[in-house]
């Protein structure tokens, strides 16, 4: 089944390994480079999965999860990070709010964000039935 | 003085002579002096014993005790109170001998008038008090001093011997600059000189060689002093060996933990740009035929950019934010983190043929600790020790378990290729490695003690090289300080 992904990350390296990693297996995939920006998409678009930068200029990652998760709680979000210590507070606090969220580590491979579509994909068509 | 009249024991036989004493003084001293008689040395002695005299008058001859045994015997009972020893007119040599054998002063019977024994009385008390105060400076001095003259030891103090491990008798008449490490001599030579000369006044620190063959750091600073008449050297002298090394030691950790906020850092701007390497490889490697000559080199480099993540990581791990952070403590048995591990390796122990045995000394209680971590240790130790036998005949590998009191002892043994003295000392330090670039990070035994002090433990290592290696790790049963 076909589903929309929408990758934030401010760095171009990121968001073009997506693209890459994704091509070809008929899933949607749109990129944004701030949370602000990702946010506006995520307005416009039911996306049905989120990969989520932490450390961006103007609204950090966890910022962008609280919004994104007002907007539709029910789409799976994962977090793609390097170094996500700096964050822990504020993660934490977000999982005590109940914004549910993965946290996956940078680097990740074409392998790894295949299978993560592929799982939300099968997911979906399960629900979809 | 301590109290306001001075307090004499008087040793004397002859009791004519101890009336004409108590009259001078009774005469001289209005109520300054406080005189007890003894005639014998045996009654004196228990005197001594009980009550606080301020000196001693001492007929060297008595009933019960004759010549300088006397002088010993009272000197031994009273280290701290002058003796002033009464001798007869054809005695004097027994007096001056009396005199280097500890007595203060002497009066020769029938040459005394009240002035002079008074004078004698207080000089004696005097000068026991500034000899006292400079037999306890040299004496009980933490500094060591001695004296060179003509570049040989003419006095040395007792700690200076014990700095040195050389006791006086050795070291009166040795040269004194062969105590200075070879390397080092000129410069001291140099530096006496200059302070001797007045100029220079700072001190300064060299190597000496104790008797013991051992290498101490020493600082010193010297005077110009004359001793027995001629030019003389006064030295004082500190070991300086253990400040020293705790200096070393408190760089490194802070070369140390610059290291680790340098690579957390550096760490999080990398991973991102090999995020992209690691993909656009991947996506040329899709695109390639398999048969195709490039297809082995676009699979190098997905290949490398991943063992530089794994260097990048174990970068972070070290700089220890994430352990903190992340690892739960828990309790968890030993022989569970010794299976994983086994069972991580195992592919690498047969296709080396190494032979693995373990011994889990039964009751070994689980402690607490952070799983991940210990198991990272573990398979430090494991791939280090695997690494080591890598040309070995005889490629045996044996983990030991046992309780040791209120610790819990593992041991990591490898009859591989061991470890060099030179270098042992090394191991720990961030980025050394021996192993051939791209095998290690020298990161592997840094992260691993980092780990096990974390828990409270500690890490050893004995090698004899061409033999083998065993690492000893302990940990405490329960962590000190709460059950974080």
């Amino acid at each position: 089944m076909s589903i929309r992904i929408l990758v934030i990350d401010d760095e171009e390296v990121i968001r073009k390994s997506f693209i890459l990693a994704l091509e070809d297996t008929g899933y949607q995939v749109e990129t944004a480079a701030s949370g602000e920006k990702g946010i506006e998409k995520a307005r416009k678009t039911p996306f049905d999965l989120i990969f989520l930068d932490l450390k961006m200029p103007g609204l950090n990652g966890v910022e962008t999860l609280r919004q994104l998760w007002k907007l539709r709680p029910t789409v799976p979000i994962y977090i793609v990070t390097a170094y996500y210590e700096d964050f822990l507070d504020q993660l934490q606090s977000a999982a005590e709010d109940a914004i549910s969220f993965q946290i996956i580590r940078k680097p990740v491979g074409g392998d790894e964000i295949r299978s993560i579509a592929k799982v939300v994909s099968e997911h979906k068509l399960q629900f979809s039935r | 003085m301590s109290a306001k009249y001075i307090k004499i024991l008087l040793l004397e036989d002859d009791p004519a002579y101890t009336r004409l004493l108590q009259k001078m003084l009774a005469v001289a001293g209005r109520g300054e002096y406080q005189i007890e008689c003894v005639d014998r040395l045996s009654t004196g002695l228990e005197y001594l014993a009980q009550g606080e005299y301020d000196v001693v008058l001492l007929d060297l001859g008595l009933p019960d005790s004759q010549g300088l045994d006397t002088l010993d015997k009272v000197c031994a009972r009273i280290p701290a109170v002058p003796i002033v020893v009464m001798t007869g007119i054809e005695d004097e040599t027994l007096a001056v001998q009396a005199i280097r054998q500890g007595a203060q002063d002497y009066l020769v019977k029938g040459d005394i008038d009240s002035r002079t024994l008074q004078r004698v009385l207080r000089y004696a008390i005097e000068r026991k008090q500034a000899e006292d105060l400079l037999r306890s400076l040299i004496l009980s001095s933490p500094v060591g001093i001695y004296i060179v003259q003509d570049g040989r030891f003419k006095f040395v103090n007792p700690q200076f011997q014990k700095d040195t491990g050389y006791n006086e008798n050795e070291l009166l008449g040795m040269d004194s600059l062969s105590l200075v490490v070879p390397g080092d001599r000129e410069m001291v030579r140099g530096n006496a000189v200059g302070m001797l000369k007045g100029e220079r006044s700072v001190p300064y620190e060299y190597r000496v060689t104790t008797r013991a063959g051992d290498i101490k750091w020493v600082l010193e600073i010297a005077a110009s002093i004359k001793y027995g008449g001629t030019r003389a050297t006064l030295g004082y002298f500190m070991d300086t060996s253990e400040r020293r090394k705790i200096q070393l030691q408190m760089a490194k950790a802070e070369k140390m933990s610059a290291v680790g906020m340098m690579a957390a850092g550096v760490a999080h701007e990398l991973l991102n740009p090999m995020m992209g390497m690691l993909n656009f490889a991947q996506y040329c490697l899709k695109h390639t035929a398999e048969d195709d000559r490039r297809y082995p080199v676009l699979q190098g480099i997905e290949r490398e950019t991943g063992r530089c993540a794994d260097i990048v990581r174990n970068l972070m791990t070290f700089s220890h934010r994430e352990n903190e952070a992340e690892e739960e403590y828990q309790l968890e048995s030993f022989t569970t983190i010794i299976d994983r591990v086994v069972k991580l390796l195992s592919y690498r122990i047969e296709k080396d043929h190494v032979l693995l045995t373990r011994h889990i000394a039964e009751g070994t209680p689980r402690i607490l600790m952070a799983v991940n971590g210990m198991q990272q240790v573990l398979l430090n130790l494991v791939s280090n020790a695997l690494d080591a036998l890598a040309e070995s005949q005889r490629k045996e590998i044996h983990l030991e378990l046992h309780r040791e009191g209120d610790f819990v002892q593992l041991t990591v043994a490898d009859s591989g290729c061991g470890i060099a003295p030179e270098i042992l000392e090394k191991i720990y330090e961030p980025f050394f490695t021996t192993k051939p670039v791209g095998r290690g990070t020298g990161l592997g035994l840094t992260i691993s003690r980092n780990i096990i002090n974390s828990l409270g433990g500690d890490i050893a290592c004995q090698s004899q090289p061409g033999v083998g290696t065993t690492f000893t790790i302990i940990l405490p049963l329960e962590r000190k300080g709460g059950t974080k």
